[in-house]
C-alpha cells in the first residue's frame, strides 16, 4: 500500500515539476528542447510495446510518425481543420495503418519481420516523395503557427503546455497498459507464443493491437513534431530515423517502463552537448550508440537499477 | 526499346544487387545477422578504388586488389566489434548494431573525403557496340564476367576447401558443427570477410557507372531484396539480383521513373507475404 | 455422446507418419494414460488436440464439438488445457502473473477498462488474483507469488505449468510429462495433486508420461503407441503383461 502512495507522490511532484519548468525557464531553444524530449517519448514509448513488451521487431516506426506528421500538417493546411481534431485523427488513421503492417507480424518470424517493417517503411517515404498531388513532394509542408481557439501557439513555450500534457497523459496510459491485463497478454505472446494461445491469448489479436497502439503513439509524435517543427518533409522519416528510434529505446532500457523516457532525454540531450561538433553530433551519437548496444544492453535502466551509479557515488565518497 | 535490350541494360546492375545480396546471404547463413551496413562496405570499396586508383595513380589491378583487402579488413573489425559480443542478445541488437556501425563508417568517410562527388573513368570501353538490333557496351560485359568469376570463386570455395565447409556446416547447424571441432567463431570471422570482399568487387565494378558518394548505401536494399527474392540462398540470390535488377528497368520504361524505385520494396512485400521462402529457399516454419 | 474421441487422426510431416490413424475415447471423469517409447508420437497428440497442428486426416472432438473448426487460441475457451514437455512458463513475469494469465479466459471486462484500471475490468482482475493465490496455496507454490517465474526451482516450475492451466479451469487437462526431472517426493506429490484435480474439481486428465511407475499407478486406462500406431490399450495390469508393449519398450533401447 505505501508503495501506491510513494508512486503517488512521485507523481504529483513531478507534475508539480513540469508545470512550473515553463515559468523558470526562460530560453526558448531550452523549451524546444523539452518539447523534442516529449515527443521522442511518445514515439519510443509506443515502440516499447510493440517491440519490448511484444516482442515484434517494428523497423516502421519513423514512417508511422511521417504518416501522423503529414496527416496533421496537411489537414491544418489544407483542410482547415483544427488541431485538436487534426491530432486525434492523426493517431487513429496511423493506427490504423499500424494494423496493416502488423498483418506480416502474423506468419513472419523476427528477420522477416524486420525486413517487412523496414521495406513498409521505405515504401511509405517513397510514397510521401511521389504522391506530390498530396503531399508536396520533396518540398513538404510548411505550417505557420497554428490555433487552439484563440490562443495561438506561436512560441515553444506555449507549445509546451500542448506537447507535455499529451506526453504525460499518454505516458500515463502506457503504464497502465503495460501492467494491465493487456500487458500481460502481450508480454505472455512474447515470451512463449505457443503457451500463450493454449491460455487462449490469442496471439494475432494481441500482436495487431500491440502495432495499432504503436502506430497510435507515433502517429501522435509525428503531429506534434509536424508542429513543433513547423516544417513536414519526406526524409526525416527514413530508415535512419526507424534505427535511431531502435536505438532510442535500447539506451534507455528494452522492455522497461522507464527505458524510453531515458533514451529519450539521453537522445535529444547528448548532441545538445556536443553541439560544437556541429557535422558530427550525430557521428558521435552513433559511436556512443553502438558501445551501449555492445557492452550495456540493459541500457540506461539497467544500469541504474544494477546500482552502477551507487557504487560509483560509493567510491566518490570513499576517496573524498 | 525492347525486352531484351532491357535486360542486357540490366546486366551491371544486376551483378552488382547479386554480390551485394550474396555477401549479405552468406553472413546471415553463417551467423543469423542481417548486416545492415553492407551497403556501407559497398561504399568502402567505391571509395578505396577512388583513393588508389584515381588519387594515388597505383595501377588498376593491384589498387583492384588493395580496394578488396582493405574493405574485407574493414568487415573483419565490423565483425569483431558489432556483432562477437551480441550473439547472445536479442536480434533486434544486432541490427541496430550493424546499422550504426554503418553509420559510424558513412560519418567517417565523409570526414575523410568530404562530401564532393567523385567521377572514376571507366577501366573498359564504354561506347556501345551492336550485334543486330541489341547495343551492348564491352563494360557491361567486363561487370558481368568479373562478378562471375568472383561467384565462381566462392562456390569454388564453398565445395572444395576445408574452410568452406566448415562454413556449410555452420550454416545448417552451428551446435553440431562446433561439436564436431569446427571453431564456428572463425566462421563467422569468414563469412564477414567474403562478404567483404564481395561488396568491394560490386563497389569498385559499380565506380565508374555511378557517381561516387556518401550515400551510396542504398544497394543495401536492393541486395536484401535479391537475398528475399532468393529465399536467402546462393543461387536464388544471384538471380534475384538480376531479377529485381530487370523488373526495375521494365517498370522504369513501361511505367514511370518513381515506380523504380518502389520496386524493390513491393518484391520484397510481394515474397514475404506470398511466400517467404523466396525462390530456391529453405522452407521457413515457426518453430512449434 | 463420449466426452473426448480422436477418430482416425492422422498426420504426416513430409512423409513421414508421425501419428496413424489413432482412435481414442476418454470418458468424463477418467485418469488416462499415454505411454509410448520416445518419438512415439504423444506430444503430437496433444499438439493436434491444442490445434498447434492441423491433422492430414481424422476428427477430434469434446463433448460432441469438432474442435478441428477451431483455432489454438480457442481451445482454452472449449475446455481443454496443456502443459508443456519443455516448460513453456512465462520467464519474464511473476510466479503470480504467470497462472494469471491461465485465467485470461475468465476474466472479464473490456480493453478500455482494462487500460484505465476501472470498472468490471478492475472487479475481475481481483477477483482472478484471489483465485490464482487459491491456486498456487494448493500446489504449495503461493509463498513464490511475486518471485520471478524462472528463479524458481525445476520441479516448482513444473508446479508452476499445472497451476497455470488449471487456472483456466478445464474439463480436459493435458499433461505432457509433467513428472519429467522431479524426484520420488514430488513424483508423490504430484500423483496426489492429480487424484485431488479429478476427484475434486471433475476434471478428467490425459497424462503424457515416461515415469512408467506414475502412470501405471494413477491411470484408469493406458493408450500405448509406438512409432505413431496405437498398439495396445487397456487397464495398467493388461498392458504390462501385453507382449507388444514389452517389445516396443525394450526393443527401442537396443
Amino acid at each position: 500500500m505505501s508503495e501506491k502512495i510513494t508512486n503517488k507522490i512521485y507523481i504529483i511532484g513531478a507534475l508539480i515539476v513540469l508545470f512550473i519548468l515553463p515559468f523558470v525557464i526562460e530560453k526558448s531553444y531550452t523549451m524546444y528542447i523539452l518539447n523534442l524530449v516529449g515527443i521522442y517519448a511518445i514515439m519510443t514509448v509506443g515502440l516499447n510495446i510493440v517491440l519490448g513488451y511484444t516482442g515484434q521487431i517494428s523497423i516502421v516506426n519513423a514512417g508511422f510518425m511521417g504518416i501522423g506528421a503529414y496527416v496533421t500538417a496537411l489537414s491544418i493546411v489544407k483542410l482547415g481543420i483544427p488541431i485538436y481534431v487534426a491530432l486525434p485523427m492523426a493517431g487513429i488513421l496511423t493506427a490504423g495503418i499500424g494494423i496493416i503492417i502488423g498483418f506480416p507480424a502474423l506468419r513472419l518470424g523476427s528477420h522477416y519481420l524486420a525486413m517487412a517493417t523496414l521495406a513498409c517503411n521505405q515504401a511509405i517515404q517513397l510514397i510521401m516523395i511521389h504522391w506530390k498531388s498530396v503531399t508536396m513532394g520533396a518540398a513538404g509542408v510548411s505550417l505557420s503557427s497554428v490555433n487552439i481557439g484563440p490562443i495561438a501557439l506561436n512560441s515553444n513555450h506555449r507549445l509546451y503546455f500542448l506537447v507535455i500534457p499529451i506526453a504525460f497523459i499518454l505516458i500515463y496510459l502506457y503504464v497502465n497498459i503495460i501492467k494491465s491485463k493487456l500487458g500481460r497478454s502481450l508480454i505472455a505472446v512474447r515470451d512463449s507464443e505457443i503457451a500463450a494461445q493454449s491460455m487462449g491469448v490469442s496471439s494475432a489479436k494481441y500482436k495487431t493491437t500491440a502495432f495499432a497502439i504503436s502506430g497510435f503513439y507515433a502517429g501522435i509524435g509525428g503531429g506534434l513534431l509536424a508542429l513543433v517543427i513547423g516544417y513536414v518533409s519526406p526524409e526525416s522519416f527514413g530508415l535512419n530515423e526507424s534505427v535511431f528510434h531502435l536505438a532510442v529505446l535500447v539506451i534507455g532500457g528494452t522492455a522497461t517502463l522507464p527505458g524510453p523516457i531515458l533514451g529519450s532525454i539521453f537522445f535529444v540531450v547528448t548532441p545538445e552537448l556536443f553541439h560544437w561538433m556541429v557535422e558530427y553530433k550525430v557521428l558521435v551519437f552513433s559511436l556512443i550508440a553502438l558501445i551501449f548496444i555492445i557492452f550495456m544492453p540493459g541500457g540506461i535502466y539497467g544500469l541504474v537499477k544494477s546500482g552502477l551509479p551507487g557504487w560509483t557515488f560509493k567510491r566518490i565518497l570513499n576517496k573524498a | 526499346m525492347d525486352i531484351l535490350q532491357l535486360i542486357l541494360k540490366s546486366l551491371a546492375y544486376g551483378s552488382i544487387y547479386a554480390l551485394v545480396g550474396l555477401g549479405l546471404v552468406l553472413i546471415f547463413r553463417a551467423t543469423d545477422v542481417l548486416n545492415f551496413g553492407q551497403g556501407q562496405l559497398f561504399t568502402m570499396g567505391a571509395y578505396f578504388l577512388v583513393t588508389f586508383w584515381y588519387m594515388l595513380k597505383i595501377p588498376y589491378v593491384l589498387a583492384f586488389l588493395m580496394s578488396v583487402i582493405g574493405t574485407a579488413l574493414l568487415a573483419f573489425v565490423m565483425e569483431r566489434v558489432a556483432c562477437r559480443r551480441l550473439l547472445k542478445a536479442p536480434v533486434m541488437n544486432s541490427i541496430i548494431a550493424t546499422f550504426m556501425a554503418g553509420i559510424v563508417i558513412y560519418y567517417s568517410i565523409q570526414l575523410v573525403w568530404g562530401a564532393e562527388v567523385f567521377h572514376v573513368s571507366p577501366i573498359i570501353s564504354n561506347k556501345p557496340i551492336s550485334v543486330g538490333k541489341i547495343l551492348f557496351t564491352p563494360q557491361d560485359v567486363w561487370i558481368v564476367a568479373i562478378t562471375a568469376f568472383f561467384i565462381l570463386l566462392v562456390y569454388l570455395f564453398l565445395q572444395f576447401t576445408k574452410l568452406g565447409i566448415a562454413f556449410r556446416a555452420v550454416s545448417m547447424n552451428k551446435q553440431a558443427s562446433s561439436l564436431m571441432g569446427v571453431s564456428v567463431k572463425k566462421v563467422f570471422s569468414l563469412s564477414w570477410v567474403m562478404s567483404g570482399i564481395l561488396a568491394a568487387v560490386a563497389g569498385v565494378l559499380l565506380a565508374p557507372v555511378l557517381m561516387i558518394e556518401v550515400g551510396m548505401g542504398w544497394v543495401s536494399i536492393k541486395g536484401f531484396a535479391a537475398g528475399i527474392v532468393g529465399g536467402f540462398s546462393i543461387p536464388g540470390t544471384i538471380i534475384g539480383g538480376f531479377l529485381l535488377a530487370a523488373v526495375e528497368n521494365i517498370f522504369g520504361v513501361y511505367v514511370s521513373v518513381a515506380f523504380k524505385e518502389m520496386v524493390a520494396f513491393l518484391m520484397i512485400l510481394a515474397v514475404l507475404l506470398i511466400k517467404p521462402s523466396g525462390l530456391l529457399g529453405i522452407e521457413v516454419k515457426k518453430r512449434v | 455422446m463420449d466426452f473426448f474421441r480422436t477418430e482416425n487422426l492422422s498426420i504426416s510431416f513430409g512423409g513421414v507418419k508421425a501419428l496413424q490413424s489413432l482412435d481414442m475415447n476418454i470418458e468424463k471423469g477418467e485418469i488416462r494414460g499415454l505411454i509410448g517409447p520416445n518419438g512415439a508420437g504423444k506430444t503430437t497428440v496433444i499438439n493436434l488436440i491444442t490445434r498447434v497442428y492441423n491433422p492430414t486426416e481424422g476428427a477430434v472432438s469434446l463433448e460432441g464439438i469438432d474442435l478441428l473448426k477451431s483455432k489454438p487460441h480457442q481451445i482454452s475457451q472449449v475446455g481443454i488445457c496443456r502443459t508443456f514437455q519443455n516448460l513453456e512458463i512465462f520467464k519474464s513475469m511473476s510466479v503470480l502473473d504467470n497462472v494469471m494469465v491461465g485465467r485470461h479466459i475468465h476474466l472479464g471486462g473490456s480493453m478500455v477498462d482494462s487500460i484505465l484500471n476501472l470498472g468490471r475490468a478492475k472487479r475481475e482482475e481481483r477477483k482472478g488474483i484471489e483465485k490464482v493465490h487459491e491456486i498456487l496455496r494448493s500446489l504449495n507454490l503461493d509463498d513464490y507469488a511475486d518471485s520471478s517465474a524462472s528463479s524458481l526451482p525445476f520441479g516448482k516450475m513444473r508446479l508452476l505449468e499445472l497451476g497455470r492451466a488449471l487456472a483456466s479451469e478445464p474439463k480436459l487437462l493435458l499433461l505432457d510429462e509433467p513428472g519429467a526431472g522431479m524426484n520420488a517426493e514430488e513424483i508423490k506429490a504430484l500423483d496426489t495433486f492429480i487424484r485431488k484435480m479429478r476427484d475434486q474439481l471433475g476434471i478428467t486428465i490425459l497424462l503424457v508420461e515416461h515415469v512408467l511407475s506414475l502412470v501405471m499407478e494413477i491411470s484408469d486406462q493406458i493408450t500405448v503407441l509406438d512409432y505413431g500406431v496405437k498398439i495396445a490399450e487397456g487397464s495398467a495390469k493388461e498392458i504390462q503383461s501385453n507382449p507388444k508393449v514389452v517389445e516396443a519398450y525394450l526393443g527401442s533401447e537396443e
